[in-house]
């Protein structure tokens, strides 16, 4: 027998024409013994396989359709990551470069280039983490940022102080609190534009793409006077209630969801002079646009998501984390 | 910081058509933030957010100005009624120069800088007299506890005016000597407060002593016990002092003594003020206590009118170029008029001077804010229209790269994990470094986040383990992608960004994953090798429980010209641990491979199983050593390992024929010979 007619006999087996013992049997008569031996084997797999799978239940008619699906193990994207993808691609669609600037970082950068000296009670606002270094003892100004602002003097400086600046700088900040709205380590990200020419009508044009984008076309933005010291104009930003859009009502009954209308969600305003001068940039001749808030928030308030404590998403309990 | 208003008491300053919710939401749009409105004793009352600049509206008649004009804005007739400015004519001495009481001696000993206005006078009370019914209510709706009625009236006028003031009982700082002098304390003086408390000073407060240098008061901040009013308290000295905001802010600060004065006098209140509150404290002392001015009024103001006369100029331009859009000179001079900030039109300038209690207004942007919030946010367009000019990445991250690697751990079944970055001591010993090395939080939380982690590793199996036996899986594999935090002595130096990764897959398929990951980024040859601890770098020696082996990973770019340590191992029993080096990862990662021109031919691909004696260097090396025993060796594979034998699949591929199975019969014998001769390896079956 020629190693080419064992071949076309184990064909036959496949389909189911010949046994598979026959096969077996007259592997001794072919006078390419390897050959045949592998032929066998390939042949004597795939029907193994094929025996695997129909008891699984491949190919079988399916009798109830209502069976379940079979029990397959998963792996999990963790709902931040999530929501920082989204809103890195948000932001790189109108020309924003993400970037990750450090957490761990000095006094200078998260409060001092920020229009906030050593002693201005402005700092009280963030409840900071302070920070020992054994490798340089001397250094007592190490903190744990407590806002991802501290990568705007970061990024100007990076930039060699040559606008233009579209930067979103998202990652992990720290402050000394605990309870269901706060945990001690969040993520927050900040947004800088820095340009000729840049205005309150762009900071406000960039918030409703991201109003839009990340919560729906009917969604919008707002901003309200507020005071930061690295800001001048500092302003609060809310986005509209997509359940009431902006109105606080349903009907004639109160939005259960946002109470008046807006949801505040964080912060922005024109950089102050100050600031862009610590980055190196001249303001007589530039101007810039800022803006931050944390994730956790701008992520749970999404339409429909129901998660009302942030603590969740650092327990990690797979049971939570399954679920995104 | 936030302030209550009571309605009724805010419409003592405002005359306004706007009710309660028009006023909250008109408010919230152009200046301070009306948080609630809430019913207490069945009145309204508004919870505000005041930010910490605008201490001028930290007060019941400041925030009624702030309304008057920005409801006036809005359509609504608005007034502010500002009957406080025009006590002090009416106020006059009670007695005869003869029985006119002597004011206690007053020494500046911190010049005028620290010192910029005290402001007193005696007045005769009647102890017995209680709170008047409306001040204690008012009192309580603010949340404020009520007293004797000299302690609630000081209260009540820094409620309604803004500038906090003192009643000290006149005769007990006589009887302490008679003399207030200001001064730095030094350290370690002893004072106890009106509430009991027992104090000591860290050194450099601003305090008042007496002749004996004991002190008689925290000035700005809280009164002592041995100076204050108590409920037989026939003459006050009501006072009230203006003080640095920096040296406020310090002795709040260093003696933890938070009070409503501090927080409004460490704000840089205005001097001027003073004296309006004085008067109203004054006229209220008079009738609602029965009493009597007996005393001159002491007045120190070393500045005088000089205090801020501030002026800014600000170019016209700057109002369009924040704006974006251009208002009208007589528009913008109505809103800056509004506001009481007096204007000059200079040509191509503005000049503005600015009220006292303005002191926030500081720089040209100041007025430009003022403003565009009184002509309305809202009332401004929303565009992105400026030129799209992205600026380079930092070559030191991929973003995209770490989402796909994300995505790509998912499809291996690994849950990603986020994990606080500040570990407990027991997990900071497991770490990479002796704890002492370690950097550590000064000011802890909480006991379990107190080290900055030195390794993803520790932390991240203390989740496996809580979470395998919770879930009852045979088999869990976590990841999370962070920052690690070796000590030096430069900041941007310490953080390093890390993939962790912790599974208890079987070891091959565990190495499947990784260079299947690695792989999808055209990164090639991984390689691990076990490493006796003295081999690994400090950073990497890891002190991990049941730790039974460490191994480094290298890895090649997709030419084959750069070799990297991309991470390191640590096996503990049935988990595998693996911390990675996304830096590393990021240089030899690319988009694209080398790629291999197909050859036309077919490859001739055979198992060979051997009985491996010794098993020198690891299967890994055999294999190389196989592959480079002929050209003609394209790839080998493990493909099965029962017991001592262990089977590779080899494939013969030429490029240039189609090669024949005669002609791979010398390489075979070769490849057996060798594993004879050098491994003591027996070939199963035969040739």
């Amino acid at each position: 027998m020629t190693i080419g007619e064992y071949q076309s006999l184990a064909a036959e087996v496949l389909a189911g024409k010949e046994k598979i013992a026959v096969l077996q049997s007259r592997l001794r008569e072919v006078e390419d013994k390897r050959e045949a031996g592998r032929v066998f084997n390939e042949v004597k797999k795939e029907l193994e396989e094929r025996e695997a799978r129909k008891e699984k239940g491949a190919a079988t008619p399916i009798n109830d359709v209502t069976l379940p699906a079979a029990k397959r193990d998963k792996g999990h994207k963790h709902p931040i990551s999530q929501a920082m993808e989204e809103i890195e691609r948000i932001f790189a669609q109108i020309g924003f470069v993400r970037v990750r600037h450090p957490e761990l970082d000095t006094d200078y950068f998260a409060f001092e280039s920020l229009n906030m000296p050593p002693t201005h009670p402005a700092r009280d606002e963030w409840e900071t983490f302070f920070v020992d270094n054994p490798d340089a003892p001397e250094q007592k100004n190490l903190v744990l940022t407590p806002h991802t602002t501290n990568g705007d003097v970061r990024e100007m400086l990076r930039l060699k102080s040559q606008p233009p600046v579209r930067m979103i700088n998202i990652g992990r900040c720290y402050r000394r609190q605990q309870d269901a709205t706060h945990t001690q380590m969040f993520h927050q990200f900040d947004g800088l534009v820095i340009d000729k020419d840049i205005n309150i009508t762009h900071l406000k044009g960039v918030l409703d793409h991201f109003a839009r984008e990340f919560y729906g076309p009917d969604v919008r933005s707002r901003i309200r006077p507020f005071h930061f010291q690295f800001t001048e104009p500092s302003f609060e930003i809310d986005f509209s209630c997509h359940l009431c859009h902006g109105t606080g009502k349903i009907g004639e009954t109160k939005c259960r969801f946002c109470k008046s209308g807006w949801h505040e969600v964080g912060g922005a305003g024109m950089i102050h002079p100050n600031v862009l001068r610590a980055g190196g940039i001249d303001p007589d001749v530039y101007s810039g646009l800022a803006f931050g808030w944390g994730i956790e928030r701008t992520y749970t308030l999404k339409s429909g998501l129901n998660i009302d404590d942030i603590r969740q998403f650092y327990t990690n309990n797979l049971d939570f984390l399954g679920q995104f | 910081m936030n302030i209550l208003i009571v309605n009724s008491w805010l419409r003592e300053y405002l005359k306004t058509t706007a009710n309660m919710e028009e006023i909250k939401e008109k408010l919230s749009l152009c200046g301070p933030s009306v948080e609630r409105v809430e019913e207490v004793e069945g009145e309204e009352v508004l919870d505000i957010e005041i930010t910490t600049n605008r201490v001028d509206s930290m007060s019941v008649r400041g925030l009624a100005r702030e309304a008057a004009v920005i409801l006036n804005q809005f359509g609504f007739k608005s007034k502010l009624v500002d009957e406080a400015s025009e006590i002090k004519g009416k106020l006059k001495l009670a007695v005869n120069e003869r029985e006119k009481m002597e004011l206690p001696k007053i020494t500046d000993g911190v010049g005028e800088e620290v010192l910029r206005r005290i402001i007193c006078a005696v007045v005769e009370v009647k102890p017995e007299v209680a709170t008047s019914e409306k001040m204690a209510r008012r009192l309580r709706q603010v949340g404020e506890n009520v007293h004797t009625a000299v302690v609630d009236i000081t209260n009540y006028v820094t409620y309604e005016l803004g500038h906090p003031c003192h009643a000290f009982d006149y005769d007990k700082v006589m009887e302490l000597g008679g003399e207030i002098i200001v001064a730095q304390a030094e350290a370690g003086k002893k004072f106890t407060t009106l509430d009991g408390e027992e104090h000591l000073t860290v050194g450099g407060e601003i305090v008042f002593l007496n002749p004996k240098g004991e002190i008689i008061d925290l000035p700005a901040i809280k009164g002592t016990a041995n100076t204050a009013v108590d409920e037989k308290t026939k003459r006050v000295l009501f006072w009230l002092e203006n003080l640095s905001p920096e040296k406020v802010r310090f002795g709040s600060m260093s003696q933890a003594i938070r009070t409503l004065a501090a927080v409004i006098n460490e704000k840089n209140v205005d001097p001027f003020l003073a004296e309006e509150t004085f008067y109203r404290g004054l006229e209220l002392l008079i009738s609602d206590c029965e009493g009597k001015l007996v005393s001159e009024i002491y007045d120190y103001f070393p500045y005088g009118e000089d205090w801020r006369a501030a002026e800014i100029k600000v170019e016209w331009g700057l109002f369009g170029r924040y704006l974006g859009i251009e208002l009208e000179k007589k528009e913008i001079l109505k809103i800056l008029g509004d506001l009481k900030l007096e204007c000059s039109d200079k040509g191509k300038e503005l000049l503005v001077k600015v009220p006292s209690y303005r002191a926030d207004l500081n720089i040209p942007v100041d007025i430009v804010e003022e403003v565009a919030r009184i002509y309305g946010y809202h009332n401004l367009p929303s565009k992105v229209d400026y030129a799209v000019n992205p600026t380079m990445k930092q070559p030191e991250f991929d973003f995209a790269l770490e989402n796909a690697m994300k995505n790509y751990l998912t499809g291996l079944k690994y849950w990603e994990i986020y994990q606080y970055s500040m570990v407990s001591e027991e997990l900071a010993a497991q770490g990479s470094l002796p704890i002492k090395r370690q950097l550590k939080l000064r000011n802890e939380l909480t006991s379990d986040h107190v080290y900055m982690r030195t390794s993803l590793i520790p932390s991240l199996t203390e989740v496996w383990i809580q979470n395998i036996t919770k879930q009852g899986k045979q088999e869990l594999s976590i990841y999370e992608m962070a920052q690690v935090y070796i000590p030096k002595a430069q900041v941007d130096k310490i953080q390093s960004y890390k993939l962790g990764m912790v599974s208890n897959k079987p070891y091959r398929e565990w190495r499947a994953d990784l260079e299947e990951l690695l792989g999808r980024f055209f990164i090639k040859n991984v390689e691990l090798k076990s490493l006796a601890e003295e081999e690994i770098p400090e950073k990497a020696r890891l002190n991990l429980d049941g730790l039974s082996q460490m191994a480094v990973i290298t890895a090649e770019n997709a030419r084959g010209e750069e070799k990297k340590v991309v991470g390191y191992l640590y096996e503990m029993g049935e988990v595998l641990a693996a911390e990675l080096e996304m830096g590393a990862i990021v240089e030899l990662a690319g988009t694209f491979p080398v790629y291999q021109p197909l050859s036309p031919y077919s490859a001739i691909i055979e198992d060979l199983t051997f009985k491996l004696g010794k098993n020198e260097g690891g299967v890994g090396r055999i294999m190389e050593r196989i592959e480079k025993l002929s050209e003609l060796i394209g790839r080998v594979e493990l493909k099965d390992i029962y017991e001592q034998n262990y089977t590779w699949t080899i494939s013969y591929l030429s490029r240039e024929k189609q090669l024949e199975t005669a002609e791979i019969a010398p390489i075979r014998k070769e490849i057996v010979e060798m594993m004879e001769r050098e491994l003591g390896a027996e070939l199963v079956g035969k040739l």
